[in-house]
């Protein structure tokens, strides 16, 4: 019962979800059967439509049945339509670490220093734009974030740790 | 009856007035286009600048935030698959496509115009039905909204296409995101894994601005390029090709918005399901399409915009009827009515009628004015589509996370967002449906809380949900919903070979 090497992430992705539903269903047990009754009714439906989902990824008789059963494709015919954009796991970093940095920012030193930060860099070593052209749009969306949340809705965006921390 | 909409067609006609819902339309428009805003935080936002005004004139300017965020939130939809609001999410589906294949005017031009229809329909809905309306919400007892939010998972599952065990399987984790936090019948928190942020559940506006705008951002950068692959194809000439396509296929438009006013009338449900539940019956309702749905159907951007507009008017039923409010934005609407010494219920359908019918008039009125709003800048908002993802990926990430924040200013919002950007993207990745995933997130506390309530009233016995009849109608209707997909395949079996048999 092998997987086929180009549905292997696809495993990896149910077996983390498929976790995740043994971990609830786990933590389900602490609480009283009110409390967990429904949620548990839940859980346990979920641990066999995932299995099956697994099994359509494998090339065996039950694993099609299963694919035909539910898509009305073979699973071949599926690996036919997939993305073809290619996604290699260091893209994928690559684009986690800009994200994670920005939330990060934001919680260090807020959203107005962050803000054009971001926009600048994005620009001008992942778009390939000029200095000038990056920072007219840092500068714009900056302007942009402050007059829409913070004069005309005043919301007082957040400043940052930093500042929390130095009154 | 015909005396207070005279006085709510006069208390428009002031410059005044109109200024206002002008206002009102154009904060909707915005809202509703800025992925995250929404009409709720419109609606919310601006409490606090009725407080000098008439009660009719706040009403005037809250209709016309109502009815216009929908149809702003249906151009980011369409031009970025990034639903401004919920409901839009639906659109990005078709809408989506039609704009990646450069056809993003005629898209627009559809669905601003069946938004616009769907919009005055459902007002018309709204005052049709204000008399006999109260006995029908009344009918709907925890059972059946047990079995209503069952159909509308199913219903959206199936609507997945050829993705059902993934929609289903969304559709239950959705469900578990749902149940994260305090719990009203035992007030009990479940879940937290004790963690302070989830103690009071999964933001949703959070998650979703997460799960759709920039998650979506995250996959254009792996894409690169810009958002419409064919940018040179657009024409604005679409734009009346779009609103002549709403005519053309007007009986989706009007199942469309029949869906939304009668989901609309239940509280609670609200205009996301209404689109989904619309759009997958419209895909159930055309076997053959000339363009598969998902790959830029024009009826599969009508059946939803028809229908979340429509909800507008729906939602207003049991607000102003029994104080009940039927979405999220007209519980907010409801808080400026009791601002304003209104009491809705018998006293102020009865003593009233004016303030009713000046909403009824605001609605229909702000509906066609976005509607023509969107139609005329449609021109200038296409050329969104030519912009590279490197200019639109840190922009509306900020401004995302912005939104993210700025609903309950907690830091904490942000983190939400970005968790559920990552899930949002390995969905896409993994090509599991998002939709469900989302409706389940909304359903969660609904179902559970109407599952226990039925449990009370029967004493345990699991059969309430099949021995009354709206339930078992609803119950059917989701077997119906859920054997359709095998169903249909059978008979293109059954006529492919009959037609080989033939040859």
């Amino acid at each position: 019962m092998r997987i086929p090497e180009q549905r292997q992430p696809t495993a990896w992705y149910i077996l983390i979800i498929l976790a995740f539903v043994v971990l609830f269903i786990v933590t389900s047990y602490k609480y009283n059967l009110t409390d967990r009754m429904f949620p548990l009714m839940v859980g346990y439906f979920a641990v066999p439509l995932l299995l099956m989902d697994l099994l359509s990824l494998t090339d065996t008789k039950i694993g099609g049945q299963i694919s035909l059963f539910f898509s009305g494709k073979s699973q071949k015919q599926v690996d036919e339509d997939a993305d073809p954009t290619p996604r290699t796991l260091g893209q994928e970093l690559i684009i986690f670490v800009w994200m994670g940095a920005l939330v990060l920012g934001i919680y260090l030193i807020g959203f107005l220093p962050c803000t054009p930060v971001f926009v600048y860099c994005w620009m001008k070593y992942r778009g390939g734009y000029s200095v000038r052209q990056s920072a007219y749009l840092a500068i714009g969306t900056i302007v942009f974030v402050y007059v829409l949340f913070e004069l005309i809705l005043q919301y007082e965006l957040y400043p940052g740790i930093f500042l929390y921390w130095y009154g | 009856m015909f005396e207070a909409l005279i006085e709510g067609i006069i208390n428009l006609g002031t410059p005044h007035s109109l200024m206002l819902l002008a206002a009102g339309s154009a904060v909707g428009l915005l809202f509703g286009a800025i992925p995250g805003l929404g009409g709720t935080t419109a609606v919310a936002l601006l409490i606090p600048l009725t407080f000098g005004m008439e009660p009719w004139q706040a009403i005037i300017l809250m209709g016309g935030v109502m009815a216009a965020t929908s149809t702003g939130g249906s151009v980011s939809a369409i031009l970025l698959n990034t639903p401004g609001i919920a409901p839009n999410a639906a659109t990005t589906f078709d809408g989506y496509p039609l704009a990646q294949q450069g056809k993003a005017g005629m898209a627009i031009g559809a669905g601003a115009t069946a938004s616009a229809l769907g919009g005055v329909i459902g007002v018309i809905s709204l005052v049709a039905v204000i008399p006999i309306m109260k006995a029908i919400v009344l009918l709907f007892t925890p059972p059946e909204f047990f079995m209503l939010a069952i159909f509308g998972l199913c219903a959206i599952a199936v609507s997945s296409g050829d993705r059902l065990l993934q929609g289903l399987i969304t559709a239950i984790i959705g469900l578990m995101v749902g149940f994260v936090g305090y719990y009203d019948v035992t007030s009990t928190v479940r879940y937290d894994f004790g963690i302070p942020l989830l103690e009071d559940g999964i933001k949703l506006v959070p998650a979703l601005i997460g799960l759709f705008a920039i998650s979506e951002m995250i996959n254009l950068a792996m894409k690169g390029g810009s958002i419409s692959q064919e940018t040179a194809d657009v024409k604005i000439s679409r734009i009346s090709d779009g609103v002549k396509s709403v005519f053309k296929n007007w009986s989706t438009m009007l199942v469309g918005s029949g869906y939304g006013t009668f989901i609309g009338a239940v509280p609670g449900v609200g205009g996301t399901v209404a689109a989904f539940l619309s759009y997958s019956t419209q895909v159930q309702r055309d076997p053959a399409p000339d363009v598969e749905y998902g790959e830029g159907n024009i009826k599969g951007v009508i059946a939803p915009e028809s229908a979340n507009n429509a909800k507008d008017g729906g939602s207003l039923i049991p607000t102003l009827a029994f104080g009940i409010p039927g979405s999220a934005e007209t519980a907010v609407f409801l808080g400026v009515l009791v601002l304003h010494g209104i009491e809705p219920g018998q006293k102020l359908l009865e003593d009233h009628q004016d303030l009713v019918f000046t909403l009824v008039v605001a609605l229909t009125v702000s509906a066609v004015f976005a509607t023509l709003v969107v139609l005329i800048l449609a021109k200038y908002m296409v050329l969104l589509t030519k912009i590279s993802v490197h200019m639109l990926i840190p922009t509306v990430t900020v401004v995302a996370l912005v939104g993210a924040f700025a609903l309950n200013t907690e830091i904490g919002d942000v983190v939400i967002a970005f968790i559920f950007a990552f899930i949002g993207y390995f969905m896409i990745r993994f090509n599991y449906p998002r939709v469900t995933f989302t409706i389940a997130i909304v359903l969660g506390s609904i179902t559970e809380l109407s599952f226990h309530q039925s449990m009370l009233i029967s004493d345990d016995q699991l059969s309430i949900f099949y021995t009354r009849g709206i339930s078992v109608f609803l119950f059917a209707l989701t077997i119906l919903s859920l054997a359709f997909p095998t169903f249909r395949r059978k008979m293109k079996e059954r006529k492919l070979a009959k037609e080989e048999a033939g040859k």
